[in-house]
């Protein structure tokens, strides 16, 4: 039986969305389709499969990506899914749960090369929110000095909220990409 | 210039590659050679064969129709590369053993 479920993940919230995804096979629920709010799981054996996303450069149809995912059904790790995003691709890969400490990847150059992509990506939602909340202060300002009854908006506060979490995000995830290089540096 | 050294990964891929293998194959003889210590990922090997090939250290040889497994082998010049990488460590384990009897 199919199971449609509608839920919301930042784009940022990778890891969070394939923990869940994860649970939800432990639960005999497997991704079978993956839209960007949209998720299609069917019936599998409690914990069968486990899933994995991940972020690749280019669309799903470029090179980049078809080579990697020919790459990963050789290893017998299937595609079940994707999201496009300018200039990346989400896959939601699938593999069997009997494969004992298996990742998708070992070394730590990809776990900085994600955390990189990420950061890229705070960084643009945090230009954006903080220009809206210049421009709504800017518009307050103006009115203010014209005399207008005037109020800092909701939306206002909100983005200069939002702007402040995801740079406290985009720190964390520099100092774990300074971890990671320090690591490598004696590691590999 | 002295060529800088290679990663653990890489070493035995190379190493693996001295007979045609695919990737499944790569992975299975790196846990083999390493004793089971070390776990190639296929996202790394894939990065790691990318780079391989695109270095001319390693070939993919002509796909087999009959096998949809990609097959890859070391080249001339990645033999070379590897016999320079052997000549290093085995500097860093004579001088390693030699300065523990000494001191």
């Amino acid at each position: 039986m199919r199971t449609t479920v509608h839920k919301l993940f930042w784009i940022w919230q990778l890891p969070k969305e394939e923990a869940w995804i994860n649970e939800m096979a432990e639960h005999g629920y497997g991704l079978v389709s993956a839209g960007k709010i949209t998720f299609e799981f069917e019936d599998i054996e409690s914990g069968q499969y486990k899933y994995k996303e991940m972020m690749l450069k280019g669309s799903f149809d470029s090179k980049n990506v078809r080579n990697f995912l020919k790459f990963m059904e050789e290893m017998g790790v299937d595609n079940v899914g994707h999201v496009s995003y300018p200039g990346h691709t989400i896959v939601y890969l699938r593999y069997d749960s009997s494969l004992e400490n298996f990742d998708i990847y070992s070394d730590l150059d990809s776990k900085i090369e994600y955390e990189k992509i990420m950061v890229g990506y705070l960084l643009f939602a945090a230009i954006i929110n903080l220009a809206a909340w210049i421009l709504n202060m800017a518009i307050f300002i103006a009115n203010c000095l014209r005399g207008y009854p005037s109020y800092i908006s909701l939306v206002s506060t909100l983005s200069l909220v939002l702007t402040v979490i995801i740079f406290i995000n985009i720190s964390k995830r520099n100092s774990t990409i300074s971890t990671l290089k320090a690591e490598r540096e004696i590691h590999e | 210039m002295p060529q800088q050294a290679l990663t653990e990964a890489v070493f035995y891929i190379m190493l693996s590659l001295l007979k045609p293998l695919h990737g499944y194959g790569i992975i299975q003889n790196v846990g083999e050679l390493s004793k089971g210590r070390v776990k190639l990922a296929p996202g790394t090997l894939y990065g790691a064969l990318n780079t391989l090939t695109d270095k001319g250290w390693i070939d993919a040889l002509p796909e087999n129709p009959e096998s949809r497994k990609k097959e890859y082998v070391i080249t001339e010049a990645g033999k070379a590369v590897l016999s320079e990488e052997i000549g290093r460590l085995s500097e860093l384990v004579e001088n390693g053993r030699k300065f523990m009897e000494e001191n």
